[in-house]
């Protein structure tokens, strides 16, 4: 141990911990696996316990809580935990070997705050892991867990971190009662429960190039996710997470690089809102945060000697007292890079320990530390307050099976102007990963898995709404008259079964408040239309036909109007229909030339030794390499290729505007295009034109994302 | 010409190392130097954060790099290594190649490395060469390696190589057999499973009656039982008694009551418990 001699002693009548007669730590193997990315939950190393120190100072006196003394807990690592409101008990997420999942075990405490004998278990599938437990209002744990919420379906996974995804769960004490949450695409971690009976969360924004972690609240019932931090200009990392409430409205959290800082970063103070024109507002707009920590960097750049990094923070104070703008934290705290790949080339690993950080002088009083272990997750041993039990939302009055979607004015938006009148529908795309059968990309974008779950006409209010599949991950996009997107949502949604996700407008002011009144909008006037159908049934063959397109698999609909219409001219032969372009790779010379051809063939390009694509030379040709951002690579490009396709943009995608398809609403009409006056391709050098169906395939492609693979012509799609 | 393929494709790796060592900064961050600095260490987690950075980096001479690690000892980084390659579709379709060149082979560490490869890859036309290899009598870690790759492929004609490695001689085979025929997507009715819960092996035991909690077989009531009730290992005796809770007989109330009340590890009472309330 440590020893810091009289530093720590609560003697001081300003002390924040002097009211704390005890604090809880979690002390873990060190450990350089596992931990690179702060969505990885999985890692483990035998040897952890949980600890009381009392009082609260570096001569306090330990106490082993759990679990070493116990029959049965010999191999156990301990992932995060929690204690109870009344601080009789303690939830944790144990692993029992390496190769069990982790699971939830219940530790009691008697009054003396010691182990009242062997943690229970909280009965959970033995397959799936299951970590980050709270406790929840009425006896229940939340928790984050990768079993599926979806009968017979396989978790996502992740195409980066490639671990299978966290997602909420909720059970009571005795095992019972477990309910699963809808599905973000990729992962929920670090769930903790604000004083208004909302949980808040860090999730994993993984759509296409959104490669972030951002904070979200939800109902402890899982509806009613909302952003709370880190989207639209306000945040000052790539990620956050471990975020703990301060008081209303107030939060610290960890904010750092998505990857390869032990999961530890900044600590910074958030507000959550901030008053504009006399009135509070909320929503992340109006949030704003201040960094308690500016010498630790926001990347991932290894951190100075002394400045180091911080895994989590709890904010402390003296009973009665209030909060001030400078705040005490319980902090772990770890010095020198604690960056991985400078400590991995080293051999070493960060150590963690545990130390009352004063934000006013930004100076750390040490507490715990032993060199061999993380001392992490300090927290009072101590009473709280308990949060409001937020009511179950209520039923959508449509189905028991679906969720409602809906907005009340697509109009209204804090992103977007949109003209009035040019929303004439709400597109609603499911999103799935590799896990369906798909080897490791969709293509060449990054977009991943999309159909078409359904399009639903803007009414003549604005309104719109839509029953679709519960508990899968879902964005939209409103769409003109020439069946473009005009805006694409960039994160995935889901929602409950029989929960109403009805929005005030397309991501409308947060700080309004959406109430619907029966009657109030045409969408809701009656049944809404469903596009609620199990997974094995969202897909089709029939992409030939206007309204039975789901997904849009390169090769099978895009490639035969390619072949029937385009290869004429677009066949790779260096000319006016083709444009050329030379790739030099800055470090050898070597260079090799690629001509636009819409071929099916599988081609590359060879640049640096390295071949890219061996999709079909018309994903290539539309797709990459110019969207590849090759000159980042070292490599030159001299000639003239413009990008043809931008993923989920088909309206500023020179390919679609070359086509210039015809208006589709209110009615097919071809002497209406989205090009006024330009004559649509290849109608224009004496082509045939294109039909319905064959507009309608390549917008769709350009706005999912621009994918090669659909569930339609997935390697592995024989069966789900 | 397999081993023509083989030497070919290392050998242009190789070349193009040579041509090419110096830095090509990737949009990522990632770079040859990084790459090389990570492998230097070998140290799996740092190898990881180098080629998830590289995902995208155009660099011939990485390739060179990256490739042996296929064939590196620890699982993680030959998994990494093969994601990274899936990102290059031609150097992919070569080391396929040589994987399934390896499969037909002798050498178990190199056909588990291969099975280890066409895994990750994720494609089902690896199959019909990962279930030849099964019967090719190579060493437990590879045959396991055989079967855990076509579990991560996850494509339901699996299923049969899946079934063959229940019944395989290696402890390490059976077990990863058993999460296989888990992760196999599709529905099934779970009956394999219950061959192996009078299994010699704990490790086996433990992932037979992990998996079988998924697919309530009341024909494995009666071996479950006796697994609640005597098996020395704690976390088979829970797994067990979470099974019996799935399938839901009230035939099984005075084993798992018993359980609930005597057994020595806490953990297993409380899912005894638990399975008692799911009793009908």
């Amino acid at each position: 141990m440590l020893t810091v001699g009289g530093c720590g002693k609560s003697d001081s009548t300003d002390n924040p911990l002097k009211d704390v007669s005890a604090i809880v730590i979690l002390q873990r193997a060190p450990r350089m696996g596992g931990v690179g990315d702060v969505f990885q939950y999985t890692s483990y190393v035998a040897g952890a316990q949980l600890t009381k120190l009392s009082p609260p100072t570096a001569d306090g006196v330990r106490t082993t809580l759990c679990c070493k003394q116990f029959q049965g807990f010999e191999q156990l690592d301990i992932q995060s935990y929690d204690i109870s409101f009344d601080a009789k008990s303690i939830v944790f997420s144990g692993k029992l070997a390496r190769d069990v999942p982790y699971g939830l075990f219940l530790l009691a405490l008697n009054d003396k705050g010691q182990a009242a004998g062997p943690p229970s278990a909280i009965p959970t599938d033995p397959m799936h892991d299951a970590v980050y437990p709270i406790f929840a209002a009425a006896d229940r744990v939340i928790f984050m867990t990768n079993e599926v919420v979806e009968p017979g379906a396989k978790q996502f996974r992740d195409e980066y971190e490639r671990g299978t995804s966290s997602q909420f769960g909720a059970v009571s004490l005795d095992g019972t009662n477990l309910v699963l949450g809808p599905r973000n695409l990729s992962h929920r971690v670090s769930p903790t429960m604000t004083r208004d009976g909302r949980v808040m969360f860090s999730q994993w924004d993984h759509e296409g190039e959104m490669n972030a972690g951002h904070l979200m609240f939800v109902n402890s019932d899982f509806t009613n996710l909302r952003e709370c931090f880190g989207k639209e200009g306000t945040g000052v990392t790539n990620s956050y997470l471990k975020a703990v409430e301060v008081e209303p409205g107030r939060i610290v959290t960890i904010a750092t690089s998505r990857d390869r800082t032990f999961q530890s970063g900044k600590i910074i103070d958030v507000q959550l809102g901030s008053l504009v024109d006399g009135v509070m507002r909320y929503g992340e707009k109006y949030a704003s945060a201040k960094d308690l920590t500016p010498l630790v960097p926001g990347d991932n750049d290894p951190s100075q000697s002394t400045v180091g990094r911080y895994y989590d923070a709890y904010p402390v104070k003296p009973a009665g007292a209030t909060f001030g703008d400078d705040l005490s934290l319980l902090v772990s705290w770890a010095d020198g890079p604690v960056e991985e790949e400078t400590l991995g080339n080293a051999g070493i690993a960060p150590d963690f320990g545990v130390y009352l950080y004063d934000s006013s002088r930004g100076a750390r009083l040490p507490i715990l530390n032993d060199p061999g272990t993380w001392d992490v997750l300090p927290r009072p041993l101590m009473p709280r307050q308990a949060p409001a039990q937020i009511e179950p939302s209520p039923p959508n009055g449509f189905s028991g099976e679906s969720l409602l979607m809906g907005s009340l004015d697509v109009y209204d938006s804090s992103l977007n102007h949109f003209d009035p009148g040019s929303i004439v529908k709400v597109r609603i795309i499911e999103g799935f990963s590799v896990e369906e059968g798909f080897p490791e990309m969709f293509g060449l974008t990054e977009d991943e898995g999309a159909a078409l779950i359904g399009e639903v006409p803007v009414l003549s209010d604005n309104s719109w709404a839509a029953l679709v599949p519960a508990n899968i991950p879902i964005r939209l996009q409103v769409v003109d008259k020439y069946d473009l997107s005009l805006r694409n949502e960039p994160v995935w949604i889901s929602g409950r079964k029989a929960e109403a996700r009805m929005c005030g407008g397309c991501h409308e002011d947060r700080a309004k408040t959406t109430v619907i009144q029966p009657g109030q909008i045409l969408a809701l006037a009656s049944t809404p239309v469903s596009f609620d159908k199990p997974r094995a049934l969202r897909r089709s063959n029939l992409w030939t036909q206007y309204d039975k397109i789901v997904g849009v698999p390169w090769d099978k609909a895009l490639q035969p109007i390619f072949d029937a219409k385009c290869i004429g001219c677009h066949n790779g032969m260096p000319g006016l229909a083709n444009k050329s372009v030379t790739f030099t790779y800055t470090a050898t010379g070597e260079s090799q030339m690629f001509t636009f051809n819409l071929r099916g063939d599988t081609v590359s390009i060879a640049i640096g030794g390295e071949m890219i694509s061996a999709y079909t030379a018309s994903h290539l040709s539309l797709l990459g390499p110019m969207a590849l951002d090759l000159d980042k690579k070292g490599i030159t490009v001299s000639g003239q290729m413009p990008i043809y396709v931008q993923p989920k943009d088909a309206r500023n995608s020179i390919l679609i505007q070359k086509i210039n398809p015809p208006a589709v609403f209110p009615t097919y009409n071809e002497s209406d295009r989205f090009m006024a006056g330009q004559t649509p391709h290849p109608v224009d050098v004496g082509g045939q034109a294109l039909t319905r169906d064959e507009y309608r395939l390549l917008v769709l492609m350009a706005d999912f994302g621009g994918q090669f693979y659909s569930r339609e012509n997935a390697p592995g799609g024989s069966g789900y | 010409m397999t081993m023509l393929r083989t030497k070919t494709l290392f050998f242009v790796a190789a070349f193009a190392a040579l041509l090419v060592a110096q830095d090509a900064r990737g949009g990522r961050g990632g770079s040859y130097a990084t790459i090389v600095a990570a492998i230097r260490s070998n140290n799996a987690d740092v190898i990881a954060t180098a080629l998830e950075q590289a995902e995208k980096l155009v660099c011939g001479s990485c390739v060179g790099a990256v490739l042996p690690l296929l064939d590196h000892d620890d699982y993680r980084v030959r998994e990494v290594a093969a994601w990274w390659i899936a990102r290059r579709p031609f150097v992919m379709a070569a080391v396929v190649a040589q994987s399934i060149a390896r499969l037909n082979g002798s050498d178990s560490i190199q056909a588990r490395n291969a099975a280890d490869a066409l895994g990750t890859f994720r494609h089902p036309n690896a199959l019909p060469a990962l279930g030849a290899a099964l019967d090719r009598g190579f060493n437990d870690e590879a045959n396991a390696a055989i079967v855990r790759a076509v579990g991560t492929i996850g494509d339901p004609s699996g299923e049969a190589i899946v079934v063959r490695g229940i019944g395989a001689a290696g402890a390490q085979t059976r077990a990863a057999a058993a999460e296989a025929y888990w992760s196999l997507r599709g529905t099934r009715d779970g009956a394999p499973l219950a061959a192996l819960l009078g299994d010699g092996d704990a490790g086996v035991r433990r992932s037979a009656t992990a998996a079988l909690g998924s697919y309530a077989v009341a024909s494995a009531r009666p071996a479950l039982e006796r697994l609640v009730s005597s098996d020395p290992d704690p976390l088979v005796r829970r797994n067990a008694a979470y099974a019996l809770g799935r399938i839901g007989d009230g035939a099984s109330y005075a084993t798992l009551k018993a359980c609930a009340e005597g057994d020595a590890i806490s953990y297993v009472r409380s899912y005894a418990a638990a399975a008692l309330r799911n009793l009908h």
